[in-house]
């Protein structure tokens, strides 16, 4: 038994807002000195620090789909590789999807932290990089059929042994990527993000104490799991099921079956995936990581609002995902859209189809859900330099049981920004001719859908290659407890000549009118991004009527969707005919 | 019953994985023989109760009963 004094709750609290926040500072570091805009616009990254063992201790506030590789994938790795395996200036890199790598753009970095000779922590981060080959600029390959076709894949290697760098790998990595200069930039930007956090880490656990760190950590996982246990108890204990799928896989097979049956038993829960359809043999798979990642962040939305988030939370948690499944994908098959399409839709699962059912107040309509994942290279025409870039779209909310959805945001799993107009204009040959809400498609309730967006987008040089991985292009989000459906996704093209937009499939014979990698466009091509808009929640006839004439007001609906979806009859200077509207209502319910 | 050394050459950079949850199974994995006989690899020794609990569970109505909204 250590004689070393254990924390109180208060020193707890101060010492986790203090790893948090050197969580925070690796995370401004990496974004101020990336090459990327999907770094340092997307802030497509997480940070995190890891005690002796591997366990996840801290992370910044970030992009909660990598919260299932920061729980689990570290510590895998670390098993894997041994700890013994590590020596002093040591960092590791990886990114392979079959061993804890949420898909291949996602790379990890792990620095062991030393102290009197001992490994004391890790600090780690896990970045999207914009480019790492495949088949298709962007590395975003829609209709892959394989793993080999989306990139470069690594399983844990050195990128730095004993404080110098391993060159032959950091050639072999470049070698491989069509942006090799961001590549070392935003590689760097990882690297510059460890080092502060091993400073400030090192520097914590010096004045603190090995042992006594080392005891504070675990009491701070054994915290977590005692809240996120509480929080598991005071759900109803029961079996809830929910489904949902992809339109199709990008290579011309049908719909795709997610099947959770997730039982509340006591202090803890267990997901059961097994009724999930084989894995497909398009892109839309998810690594094991992945649906860990989407079960506990469906649970997180749904209960842990002030949860610490560590290591413990995992302890009141079994998933269980068939390897050779669309939940848990195997080699060789590929996977590069389940942390951006499947993600999303098993949160949702949880966090709305299930929490429905335990209880209406908590649970949201049907929300966009698709990255709708946009990329594109090619040699620019004033620089003659390559470029490429990843592009993800904001898209509209379900309603929630007191507030409208969201417009026009990522999705809350990846908690990320966009690429501004100023950006896709400055560093790439696009002009844009329209970046709009998208009015009138908000699923109708008393608490109506967000509105997506629509973007018009003109090639001003002579060729990019685009590509495209998205869903709910057949079926939109849904509405609940009487809300209508939100609207779905559309890509369209409008070659330069043509005065109509067309869907890919019709123009360029893509097999799926979302995913299609590689359609060349030249001068004054121009693509439409239409994201899809949410779900409503609850009866359109109960929206306060001052909010319907808000939303005519703001044209995200007509005066016509006023009265016939909501029954809110609006006299000539847009005031609500309280009269007629109560009339039109009675006549109605 | 009884722990079994997974590990691989420098040259297999495969993984494995659990018979039970579908984890992966890093350096060992938890041997057994399930009710009907076949030998399972299991990524913690506590996948044996959970494989016991999914086939009792598996059998009780309402579970795994699937409310399409989407066909
Ligand atoms: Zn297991």
């Amino acid at each position: 038994m250590s004689d070393v004094k254990s924390y109180d709750n208060v020193e707890l609290t101060l010492l986790n807002q203090n790893l948090v926040n050197i969580c925070d500072e690796m995370a401004v570091s990496m974004m101020r000195t990336a090459y990327s805009p999907i770094f340092s616009e997307g802030l497509d990254f997480s940070t995190f620090i890891l005690d002796a063992n591997g366990d996840l201790v801290a992370t910044a506030g970030l992009n909660p789909a990598m919260l299932g590789a920061s729980l689990y994938a570290a510590s895998w790795v670390i098993a894997e590789v041994g700890a013994a395996n590590f020596n002093e200036g040591d960092i590791w890199i990886y990114n392979d999807p079959y061993r804890g790598g949420s898909h291949m753009p996602e790379h990890m970095m792990i620095l062991p932290i030393y102290v009197d000779g001992s490994i004391a922590a890790y600090v780690g981060n896990i970045a999207h990089m914009a480019e790492i080959g495949g088949m298709a600029a962007g590395s975003f390959s829609a209709t892959a059929t394989d793993i080999y076709q989306e990139g470069l894949r690594l399983p844990p290697i050195k990128l730095f042994d004993r404080g110098e760098p391993v060159k032959d790998i950091w050639r072999i990595i470049l070698a491989n990527h069509r942006t090799p200069a961001n590549s070392w930039g935003d590689l760097h930007a990882m690297l510059g993000s460890l080092y502060i956090g091993e400073r400030r880490s090192r520097q914590l656990i010096e004045e603190r104490g090995v042992e006594r760190i080392r005891i504070s950590f675990s009491q701070l996982q054994d915290f977590a799991e005692r809240h996120i246990r509480e929080e598991i108890r005071a759900l109803p204990d029961g079996v809830y099921c929910a489904e949902d799928c992809f339109d199709d896989d990008g290579v011309g097979s049908g719909r795709y079956y997610i099947r959770l049956t997730m039982t509340i038993d006591g202090d803890r829960v267990v997901f059961d995936f097994t009724d999930s359809d084989s894995q497909a043999a398009g892109a839309i798979n998810a690594p094991y990581v992945v649906t860990l990642s989407g079960a506990l962040n469906g649970l997180l939305y749904s209960i842990g609002r002030r949860l610490p988030v560590n290591a413990g939370i995992t302890r009141a948690v079994r998933v269980v995902a068939k390897a050779g499944t669309i939940c848990n994908v195997q080699h060789p098959g590929a996977c590069v859209g389940g942390q951006t399409e499947y993600q999303p839709k098993l949160i949702e699962m949880i966090s709305s189809t299930i929490l429905a059912q335990i209880g209406a107040e908590r649970a949201a309509a049907g929300s966009g859900n698709t990255s709708l994942n946009f990329l594109f290279g090619g040699v620019h025409p004033v620089s003659k330099e390559y470029f490429a870039h990843y592009h993800f779209e904001g898209n509209g909310w379900g309603g929630r049981s007191a507030t409208d959805g969201n417009s026009a945001q990522i999705m809350p799993h990846a908690n990320c920004r966009n690429t501004p107009v100023e950006i896709f204009e400055t560093r790439y040959p696009w002009l844009h001719h329209q970046y709009a809400m998208n009015g009138g498609t908000g699923g109708i309730g008393k608490y109506r859908g967000g509105l997506g967006v629509k973007r018009d987008i003109e090639v001003v040089g002579d060729m990019i290659s685009v590509s495209v991985l998205a869903d709910r292009g057949d079926v939109p989000p849904s509405g609940i407890l009487g809300g209508g459906d939100g609207s779905h996704t559309e890509v369209l093209i409008k070659r330069a000549g043509n005065s109509d937009f067309s869907r890919f499939t019709v123009s360029e014979g893509a097999k799926s009118a979302t995913k299609f990698v590689n359609v060349r466009l030249n001068r004054g091509d121009t693509v439409r991004l239409v994201s899809p808009s949410g779900g409503g929640y609850g009866d359109a006839l109960q929206r306060d009527p001052e909010a319907v004439k808000e939303d005519v007001l703001d044209r995200f609906i007509t005066m016509d969707q006023a009265s016939e979806d909501y029954g809110v009859v609006l006299t000539e200077e847009l005031d609500v005919d309280q009269a007629s509207t109560e009339k039109a209502r009675r006549s109605r319910s | 019953m009884t722990w079994v050394a997974s590990t691989k050459t420098w040259n297999d950079t495969s993984v494995d994985n659990c018979d039970i949850c579908g984890n992966l199974i890093i350096n060992r994995y938890w041997s057994f023989t399930d009710d009907d006989g076949i030998v399972m690899r299991a990524c913690r020794q506590d996948d044996e109760e959970l494989a016991a609990w999914l086939k009792d569970q598996r059998k009780q109505p309402g579970y795994a009963s699937f409310t399409s909204i989407r066909r």
